[in-house]
Formats: structure tokens, C-alpha cells, sequence
């Protein structure tokens, strides 16, 4: 759940990179570090582990700075995509905010999309949230790889396999690259934020005005 | 509900959020990551290269005239007419290859009034100003990373966060900008003396201390971009950095320490900091013992991270001559080149004026040689079974050898005689589980289906005919598709390839390649090879 500290004025946001093992979430958050200018980032925190994989997860902090008197940060987690680090991905997602779930074009990956996916709609319940209510892009990642001979998925075969029913926004990306990734940043922040602003400090106000 | 009266209307609030998004979230440069390594490259656009090609041949145009004739500014008619445009020219001609030569031209089509105006009127001030300009951005530049690093801070307070801020800080008081500047001088001091003091015990560290040194740098980013900043920010900032440090003052056991005016606060950093940075020659008269002991410590600490480095290399060479194991190797690679660095680092900072005596590596490792070395001579086998077969010696890939054991008497006859061995004639005893027998890439099939399992059994290697003696040992092969039975006269003992193996692969006849260790030839027999 977002942290929102009223006598404060800060506002946190959890952001989850979910998808399956390397499928490039890592990928996505160190393109955002190392092109972002340094105001508004922090420094990206990863711990990795054989084969670089991810272990544990990845953090990185993003401040906004003072909005309305407001500190609003954001913070971009990734989860270890692996099946067996199931416990760590479950716990990463405690408290999220926003996810943007990284689906892998590998025609190889196909599979795992679809279970990573269902893995976390099942994760998600957990903690009593629904994916269709929360804020929501996937991105379609290794675009770059559908003109190479290895064989790939259509954007038509992911949206059937991940998106036909969520129906959420997409983004086509090579996050090696660059591409798709800041949109798909944008995107989720903005959905992010709305939907924390309206939750947490909408309802606050509306109740106040009943009452008066 | 005092908070709530000051609630900002969400749709307002949320649409500067979106504002800031878009401002704040896109990339500052273009970069690549490499998919394997993850390291990450700068790329240049097109433009960019022009650019800075164009930058490059616009200040050669401008310097020339005064570092080649040496002269002042006041003489700046003089040269900018005669020198400055014809060598802008003839730089251009010399220098720039045709191509570019024709794209920096075009950009100078834009706009020729203007730079010839510039080169022609003020060249020698332009050179300084853009001096002045560089010198600022690099300040700026500088605080805006103590600014990431004081963020970490916020998210994880750690020592080495903690001393690496003061380390930052130190380079940042160092620059003759800030020396000349005494308010954002006063406000680093003051910064830098909390984190210090920090460093020394970072569990204590006040929890508003991180959002405290984040205002002074934001105070000091301020003020260093031009800005203005209100007296009472300033003076709000130095009243927090000093409450931070009042703890120390407080536990100071008589009179109170006065409040620090600007010139003592920094005079009294500067003073401290070489307790962090004590190296053998600074203070030892005031704590010799401490800084003995603390030397001790540190040496010997040093000693252990070399030990550990030293450690590091056999376990990176075994890895870089393992296929699939590239990127643990790399990953081992990192460490090892991080724990260097820290030593490195270490080292000059605390030994600077010493020969110390680190254990060095037996060898003298030069990672690249040994990359090239292994390359062109790269041995697919790390670890082998190897045996003798009437005086033949092979050697079987230990990841290849599912099963290795004399056969169960009570079918060691059927063994002895059959052509293909059903594994589970290899059970001990009718209810054993065949499932427990295997290794390798058996170890983790259903016993059903090891129950189905049958494999040749190798009856010739090359020239050499295998004969079967009264008390044989049975050697299952297997790599995941194909399998074959050895039956041995002895038990194979296994060996590690060493680095100095010269290895040759063959793609037909029963072996799979040849290997030559220390002058003894073995040839590698594997499930593949045996079955062509």
C-alpha cells in the first residue's frame, strides 16, 4: 500500500516489475538508472546471483520532488522471475502500488508469460488485490529480436495470450535499447499516482465535506 | 484533520504530478545495454557527433589566436581579424575529413553572423567564459552525485554510503569555487561534520538527518546554479546541520561548545577529517596507540581481502574454461575486480606513504592472455573419469557417468554376456528402486521411465576390442539423449584437466576427442562418440 504521511506530506509509491525470468525487468530499471539525469533518481540497489539472475529484487528510488508542498517518490521494484524464488516474488509485491508486467516476445517464453502472469493474479490475491483494479501496463520486451531468425511471438499472439482479457495498456520494447522503456515508466507512474492520489487523498476530502 | 484542511484538490495535484513525470522521466542519453553482460554503453547519436565535432573545430578556432601568438586580451583586434577566421578555415580543412567537414558546414550555414561575430569580438572572453561555464557545470555536476549519493543515504544508512558522501564532500570543499563561495562552504562543512560524525556510529545517525544534509545540498545546488536562495533557507539549513550536531556537544563534559562561527566550522572539518583519512604519518602523536592498533587492523584486513582475491582467480579460471559457465565466471570476475579496486583504494588511502606487503598470487595472472591463451585451446572437459583398457587410456566426461559400480551378482552373468543392458537389470535387488541408483542426468528421471531405459553396450573403442574379466565393473554413459555401457576391468579414478591440457575434439570414429596431459595422451570416449 502506498505510504502516505499527511504531517509529513510525503507520498510513496510502489511500482513491481513482474514477468518472467529474464525476460528484462532488470534490464528495464538499469536503463532507467544510467540514462536518467541524477535529480530525481536515487541509486539502484540489486543484489544478483548466479548467472546474474536476480535473487532477491531490485530497488530504485525515483523523487519527484515537492509537488503541492507534497514529497512523492516513487519506487521501482523488480521481482526475481525464476520459479523457485516464488516466497520472494510474493513478498516484493506486498504493498505494490502499480505493475507493469514485462512479457518476453521469445516464441521460447510463451509458456512462461502465461505463468508468470497467472502467478501473479495468484499473488495479487493474496493480498486481497485484483489485477483488473489496479494500475496496469504490460510491455511486449525484445521487440528488437523480431527481426532476427529467432523465432518470436506477434504482438496479435501476446495481446491472445496476456491482454485479452486485462485489456491494458501496451508498449512494444527493446529495453537493451531503450525502447518503450520510459513510456511504459510514464505511463505506470502516472496510472500509479492517480490511483493513489484518488484512493488515499481523494476519500479523505469527499468524507470531510459529508461530514461539514 | 488539521493536515486534511490543507489537502490539495486531487485532480490538480495529480496532473502536476503528470507534469513532473513527463518533465523528470526520459533519458538525459543514449545508451546501450549489452543482454549478456549487462554492461552498459554510451551510444552517440549522429547529431550528437556533429555537434561536438562542431564545438570542437569552433573552439580551435578561438584558442588558436591566442595560445599559438600568446596574446592578452587587450590585443584581441589584432588577432581575431588576421588569425581567428582564416584559421578557423584552415583548421577545418586540415582537420575534418570532406564529410564532415561538409556536415559542420551546413550547421554553420544556420547561423554564420553569429559565431563569426563571436570569434571576431570577443574571442579571449568567450574562451573564459566557457571555462567559467565548464568549471560551474562540473560543480554542479559534482553535487548532483553527492546529491544520488545522500538519496542512497535516505534509503540505506551504511558506512560505506556514509564515508563515501565524505569523500565526495571533501573533493566538492576542495574546489576553488566553494572555497570562495562562504555560504555554500559553511553549509558542505557543516554537512560534511554530520556525516562524519555519522560514519563513526551510522545506527545513531539521527532519522531526520538524511532529509536535513538533503536540504543543504538542494540549498547548495541552488545557490552554485545561480539561483536565489532566501536568508532564512540558509539560515534554516545551518540551524538543522548544527542541531545534528549538538549530541556530540552535549556529551562534552564542562562548558558547552559555543556556537560555531562560518570560518570554525569549516577549520574544525578540516581538522577532523584526517581521523578518517589517518594515515601512518598524521597524528600519530596525539593516539599513538590507536593508530597503531587501528593500522594493525587495516593491514591485516587488507591481507585477507588479497587472500580472498588470491582465492577468487583458480575458481574464475575454472569457470572461464567451462562452457555454459560464462557468466558465473564473469560474475566471479566482478567480484574479484571489486575487492581489487577496494584494496587499491584502501591502500592509497590509508598506506599511502608505505610499501606495504600484500600476498600476491602465485602466479603472475594476466587475465587477458589468459582469455585469448584459452580461446584458441579451450578444453570442453573440466573433470574426466579415465581408465585403462588394454593399455589404452580413456577418459570419460564426469557428467556423462550416471552409473559406476560393480554389477549386482544377481545378474552379472546376464550382464557379462548381453548387448544391451536394460538398466534395470542394474538393480540389486528385485524390490530396490532403480531411481536411487543413478547420477547425473539420470538422477532425476521417473522411475518408470528408467524401468524402459536400455543401452548398447560398447564392445570395441577404436582398434582395441573390449574383453570382459571375471570381476568387471559396469560404467553407464549417458548425456541426455543418448547412452552406452562400458564394462571395465578396473574402476575409474577421476582427475581435473589441468590448464596446460592441450585438447583436441574429433567428430567421427568412437572418441570424442584426444587430450594430452603432460605428455600422456587419453582419448574421450562419451555417449555420443560410442554410439556414431
Amino acid at each position: 500500500m502506498a505510504l502516505i504521511d499527511l504531517s509529513k506530506r510525503e507520498v510513496h509509491c510502489k511500482i513491481v516489475y513482474y514477468g518472467p525470468g529474464r525476460c528484462g525487468k532488470t534490464t528495464n530499471l538499469l536503463y532507467i538508472y544510467n540514462s536518467m539525469n541524477s535529480n530525481a533518481k536515487g541509486k539502484l540497489l540489486t543484489i544478483e546471483t548466479k548467472g546474474d539472475r536476480t535473487l532477491f529484487f531490485d530497488l530504485l528510488p525515483l523523487n519527484l520532488g515537492k509537488i503541492n508542498g507534497f514529497d512523492i517518490r516513487i519506487q521501482l521494484y523488480t521481482v526475481p522471475g525464476q520459479a523457485i524464488y516464488e516466497a520472494t516474488r510474493k513478498l516484493v509485491l506486498k504493498g505494490v502500488d502499480g505493475l507493469v508486467f514485462v512479457a518476453d516476445s521469445l516464441r521460447v517464453r510463451r509458456n512462461k508469460n502465461i505463468e508468470s502472469l497467472k502467478d501473479l493474479m495468484h499473488n495479487l490475491k493474496e493480498y486481497n488485490l485484483d489485477i483488473h483494479t489496479m494500475p496496469l501496463v504490460i510491455q511486449y520486451n525484445k521487440r528488437d529480436l523480431t527481426q532476427s531468425p529467432i523465432p518470436t511471438l506477434t504482438v496479435e499472439e501476446l495481446e491472445q495470450d496476456l491482454n485479452r482479457e486485462l485489456g491494458a495498456q501496451t508498449y512494444e520494447a527493446a529495453a537493451t535499447k531503450g525502447i518503450g522503456v520510459f513510456e511504459t515508466l510514464k505511463d505506470i507512474s502516472k496510472k500509479t499516482v492517480r490511483y493513489v492520489a484518488t484512493k488515499h487523498l481523494l476519500n479523505p476530502k469527499k468524507q470531510m465535506e459529508k461530514a461539514l | 484533520m488539521k493536515n486534511n484542511d490543507n489537502l490539495p484538490e486531487p485532480e490538480v495535484f495529480t496532473s502536476k504530478i503528470e507534469e513532473t513525470i513527463d518533465d523528470l522521466f526520459k533519458p538525459a542519453k543514449q545508451i546501450e545495454i549489452d543482454p549478456l553482460t549487462q554492461e552498459v554503453k554510451e551510444v552517440a547519436t549522429e547529431q550528437q557527433k556533429v555537434e561536438s565535432k562542431s564545438e570542437i573545430s569552433l573552439e580551435l578556432a578561438i584558442e588558436e589566436p591566442l595560445t599559438e601568438e600568446g596574446k592578452e586580451v587587450q590585443q584581441e583586434p589584432e588577432i581575431e581579424v588576421t588569425g581567428s577566421k582564416s584559421t578557423a578555415v584552415n583548421k577545418d580543412e586540415i582537420v575534418q575529413p570532406e564529410q564532415e567537414r561538409q556536415a559542420l558546414e551546413a550547421d554553420r550555414e544556420e547561423e554564420p553572423q553569429i559565431e563569426l561575430e563571436l570569434v571576431e569580438e570577443e574571442p579571449a572572453i568567450l574562451e573564459v567564459e566557457a571555462d567559467e561555464n565548464k568549471q560551474s557545470d562540473e560543480v554542479l555536476l559534482t553535487l548532483q552525485r553527492l546529491r544520488e549519493d545522500i538519496y542512497t543515504i535516505e534509503w540505506e544508512i551504511s558506512r560505506k554510503e556514509l564515508l563515501d558522501s565524505v569523500s565526495e564532500l571533501q573533493k566538492i570543499i576542495e574546489l576553488p569555487e566553494i572555497k570562495s563561495d562562504s555560504i555554500a562552504l559553511t553549509i558542505l562543512s557543516l554537512s560534511a561534520e554530520v556525516l562524519k560524525n555519522a560514519s563513526k556510529a551510522p545506527n545513531e545517525m539521527k532519522s531526520n538527518a538524511p532529509s536535513i544534509l538533503k536540504r543543504a545540498i538542494e540549498a547548495v545546488i541552488t545557490l552554485r546554479s545561480g539561483a536565489s536562495l532566501a536568508n532564512d533557507e540558509i539560515e534554516t539549513v545551518k540551524q538543522h546541520l548544527h542541531s545534528l550536531l549538538i549530541p556530540k556537544a552535549r556529551k562534552s563534559p564542562k562548558a558547552p561548545i559555543p556556537p560555531q562561527t562560518e570560518p570554525e566550522a569549516h577549520q574544525k572539518f578540516e581538522n577532523t577529517w584526517p581521523e578518517l583519512e589517518s594515515t601512518i604519518s598524521t597524528d600519530t602523536s596525539k593516539e599513538p596507540e590507536w593508530n597503531e592498533e587501528a593500522n594493525k587492523l587495516l593491514l591485516s584486513h587488507l591481507k585477507e581481502l588479497q587472500k580472498q582475491v588470491n582465492r577468487i582467480i583458480p575458481l574464475e579460471q575454472l569457470l572461464l574454461k567451462t562452457s555454459g559457465m560464462e557468466k558465473l565466471y564473469k560474475f566471479q570476475k566482478n567480484v574479484r575486480q571489486d575487492l581489487e579496486k577496494e584494496i587499491e583504494r584502501l591502500s592509497r588511502f590509508f598506506f599511502k606513504d608505505l610499501d606495504i606487503n600484500l600476498p600476491k598470487p602465485e602466479r603472475t595472472y594476466k587475465h587477458e592472455d589468459y582469455e585469448s591463451e584459452i580461446a584458441s585451446n579451450r578444453c570442453p572437459w573440466s573433470q574426466l573419469f579415465t581408465l585403462s583398457i588394454n593399455g589404452l587410456e580413456i577418459g570419460i566426461p564426469v557428467e556423462e557417468v550416471v552409473y559406476n559400480a560393480q554389477p549386482p551378482w544377481l545378474s552379472k552373468s546376464f550382464i557379462k554376456k548381453t548387448n544391451i543392458l536394460p538398466l534395470s537389470k542394474l538393480k540389486p535387488w528385485p524390490w530396490s528402486k532403480l531411481s536411487k541408483l543413478f547420477k547425473n542426468r539420470l538422477a532425476k528421471v521417473t522411475e518408470s521411465e528408467l524401468t524402459k531405459m536400455k543401452f548398447p553396450v560398447v564392445k570395441r573403442l577404436g582398434n582395441t576390442e573390449l574383453t570382459v574379466a571375471a570381476n568387471f565393473y559396469v560404467i553407464v554413459l549417458f548425456n541426455g539423449n543418448k547412452g552406452a555401457v562400458l564394462r571395465t576391468q578396473e574402476s575409474p579414478i577421476m582427475i581435473n584437466v589441468p590448464q596446460n591440457a592441450k585438447c583436441q575434439q574429433a567428430t567421427d570414429g568412437s572418441f570424442a576427442g584426444e587430450i594430452e596431459i603432460n605428455g600422456n595422451k587419453i582419448s574421450i570416449v562419451t555417449a555420443e562418440s560410442v554410439n556414431r
